[in-house]
Parts: C-alpha cells; sequence; structure tokens
C-alpha cells in the first residue's frame, strides 16, 4: 500500500475535524475521540445491518446512528474538557464527516487494508495539529502558559488561515518523506544489484 | 448600514460556512470540476444550501424539544437536499471510496446548525441564509477556478495539486476575514 496515498486521503477525508476543531489540545483530544467512536459504531451498524437492509436505507441509518453518537459526544465533551458548550454543534459535525465512514466501505478488502492506517494516520495529526495550533497560536500546551511573557506567538495559527497553512505544509511533507523513502528503497536495490552482477 | 445588509455580509464572509466555519471543507477538496462547469454546480449547491438553511432554521425554532431534535431536523432537511442534487445529476458516484453525497452533508448540517445558535428573527434569518448561500458560491466558483490553474501550472511534484489549493484556500479564507490580524 502506498503510505503517502493513504496519508492523503485521511487528511481529506478528516479534513473537517482537522481544520475546525484543533484550535487547542483538548479540542483536538475531544474531537478525536468522538470521530474514532462514532466510526467504530458506525461500522459495526453497517455491519449488522449489512443482510437487514438494501444499500440507500443502510447509509441513511448509520449516517443518523453517527449524528447521534456525535451530538452525544459534543453535549457531554464540555464536562470531561475545559471545553465551552458552544462547540457542541461543531463537534456533533464532526461525527459526521467522510472519515467516520470510512469502515462502511462495501469492499470488505478494501475496508481491511485501509481502516487501520487510516485512523491512525487520523489520531496521530489531530493530536499533533491541536498541540502546535496551540502552541504557536497561543503559546500554550493544555492551556498551560509554555512561553515567558511577552513572547511573541504567532496568532495566525489560532485563525482559520493557520489550520490551513498546517494541513497544506503537512501534506508538502508527507510527500516529501514519501519521495525521500522511495529514493533511498531505489538507491539501496541498486546497489544490491550491483552487488549481485559482481 | 442596515442590519439585514450587515447579516447577509457576515455569513457570506467573515463567518464563511466553507472556509471559516470549514463545513463544506470536505466538499471543496473533492468537487474539483473546471471552472465552467462549477458556474452552474455552485449555483446548485448554494441554491441547495439556501433552502435547506432556510427550512432547517425555521423547522428547528418551531419544533418543540432540545438539540436532539434540533439535529435529526437537520439530518432529514440535509438528506433532502442531498437528494434533490442528487436527482440534478451531482453528487453522483464515489469519491475516495465513499458515495459522494457525504462529502456534502456536513455542509448543509453545519449551515443549519449555525443559523440556530445565531436565534435571529425571520427577516435576519432569511438575509443569513442568502448570505450562506453566496458565501458557498463565491467560494466554490473560486476554488474550482483555482484549482484548475494549479492543474495547468508547472511546479515541483511535492506542491501541486492539493497542497497548493489548500493553501490558496487559507489565504482566500484570510481575504474573507477581512485579513484580520493585519
Amino acid at each position: 500500500m502506498n503510505l503517502s496515498n493513504t496519508f492523503e486521503k485521511t487528511l481529506i477525508l478528516g479534513a473537517y475535524p482537522l481544520l475546525a476543531l484543533t484550535v487547542t489540545a483538548y479540542e483536538a483530544t475531544a474531537a478525536t475521540a468522538i470521530v474514532v467512536i462514532a466510526a467504530v459504531l458506525a461500522w459495526l451498524t453497517m455491519v449488522w445491518l449489512r443482510s437487514v437492509l438494501p444499500k440507500p436505507l443502510r447509509w441513511l441509518v448509520v449516517v443518523a446512528v453517527s449524528g447521534a453518537i456525535a451530538l452525544g459526544g459534543g453535549l457531554l465533551a464540555p464536562f470531561l474538557f475545559p471545553l465551552s458548550t458552544a462547540i457542541t454543534t461543531r463537534l456533533a459535525v464532526a461525527g459526521i464527516t467522510p472519515i467516520v465512514f470510512t469502515g462502511c466501505v462495501t469492499d470488505e478488502q478494501e475496508a481491511k487494508g485501509g481502516i487501520v492506517p487510516t485512523f491512525i494516520c487520523f489520531v496521530g495529526v489531530m493530536l499533533v495539529a491541536g498541540l502546535v495550533r496551540e502552541a504557536l497560536g497561543n503559546g500554550t500546551l493544555f492551556l498551560r502558559q509554555i512561553t515567558a511573557s511577552g513572547t511573541a506567538i504567532a496568532g495566525i495559527m489560532g485563525t482559520p488561515t493557520g489550520a490551513f497553512l498546517f494541513l497544506g505544509a503537512t501534506m508538502i511533507v508527507a510527500r516529501l518523506a514519501a519521495r525521500r523513502l522511495v529514493a533511498n528503497v531505489t538507491a539501496g536495490e541498486a546497489h544490491t544489484l550491483q552487488r549481485g552482477n559482481r | 448600514m442596515n442590519e439585514g445588509v450587515q447579516v447577509l455580509l457576515n455569513y457570506m464572509l467573515s463567518e464563511n460556512v466553507m472556509l471559516v466555519s470549514f463545513f463544506g471543507v470536505t466538499l471543496l477538496l473533492t468537487e474539483t470540476e473546471g471552472a465552467r462547469a462549477a458556474m452552474k454546480g455552485g449555483l446548485i449547491f448554494a441554491t441547495a444550501v439556501l433552502v435547506s438553511t432556510l427550512v432547517g432554521t425555521l423547522l428547528a425554532s418551531a419544533l418543540p424539544g432540545g438539540e436532539v431534535i434540533e439535529m435529526l431536523t437537520f439530518l432529514v432537511v440535509s438528506l433532502f437536499a442531498v437528494s434533490a442534487i442528487r436527482a440534478g445529476g451531482r453528487l453522483t458516484g464515489e469519491r475516495l471510496g465513499l458515495p459522494a453525497p457525504l462529502y456534502a452533508i456536513p455542509l448543509f448540517v453545519g449551515s443549519q446548525a449555525l443559523l440556530t445558535q445565531a436565534n435571529l428573527d425571520f427577516p435576519l434569518t432569511f438575509a443569513a441564509a442568502v448570505g450562506v448561500g453566496l458565501g458557498v458560491y463565491i467560494v466554490y466558483v473560486l476554488s474550482t477556478s483555482m484549482f484548475e490553474q494549479i492543474r495547468l501550472t508547472e511546479t515541483q511534484s511535492v506542491v501541486k495539486g492539493l497542497p497548493a489549493l489548500i493553501i490558496a484556500l487559507g489565504i482566500l479564507g484570510f481575504a474573507l476575514m477581512g485579513f484580520q490580524l493585519l
């Protein structure tokens, strides 16, 4: 499997929570938890309904179930994390974004090969995004000050533009890393062939 | 300035549902038709968003019950809106292995939730819904035009395509918010 493609696909499917819910690390943690729980329950619902309902109805039920779970999570989150109640709606919408339904695809083989790496990538990027955006945009980590008073912060990282810049930069870094990996593997194979010929 | 116009401009620009609230961002990243086709496609999406936002917000304020009933109303209205778009020949097939309508649902649900939270009276709700629709249209057409231009431009393969589009969208979002940090 092409890791760069999986990573890029994850970033696109999870673009909404990645951009809208990573201003602080707490926000990112809550959103990640809701998306993962909604995804697992959506997958289980889809598996359960596979022999019961026709395809369009299955999707309707799965979307409704994910929405309900995300809304429940959104209502609960302000009690578990230091978040404002205004975030409930955004967390609820995170539960019906495409990443949640990755496991519900009809092709079993694709689901098995793609779902675990997709969610590992998603959880990692969400948490890193939350930490980086909070540290650079607010000068705090989990709402604790980490910069000395008077230190200039990059306030733009806390804005929607900062979210887009982070996402774009992550995609570029992933492509560069994949390119370097391919170059290293090719060089290694050429070296092995050369030694074999000698 | 008239209050209605102010609300309209607010929801079209600084509260844009595509680039500031991000509800429609997955749709933007996956619907990459050409700029010419986007003029018509954008109109369909914008009209659907306008109508569903208005209907969903009014239904949510009329129905008794709490957030659960509201969310259910938004979902039902969104599914109707997506079905209408599909009937018009858009949002068909799959994107990245998932049915295309799944990418539009957050936009419809989010727009309705945003306006319901604002708790405006009917004339202002109407102005806000028009602002949301206009914002969707402008950003959709600009985004697809930018993506078409990026595809035609010679540049490094690591930047070409989505990374360039995402950074460009970030700058566009900054402009819509009136360069607030500067």
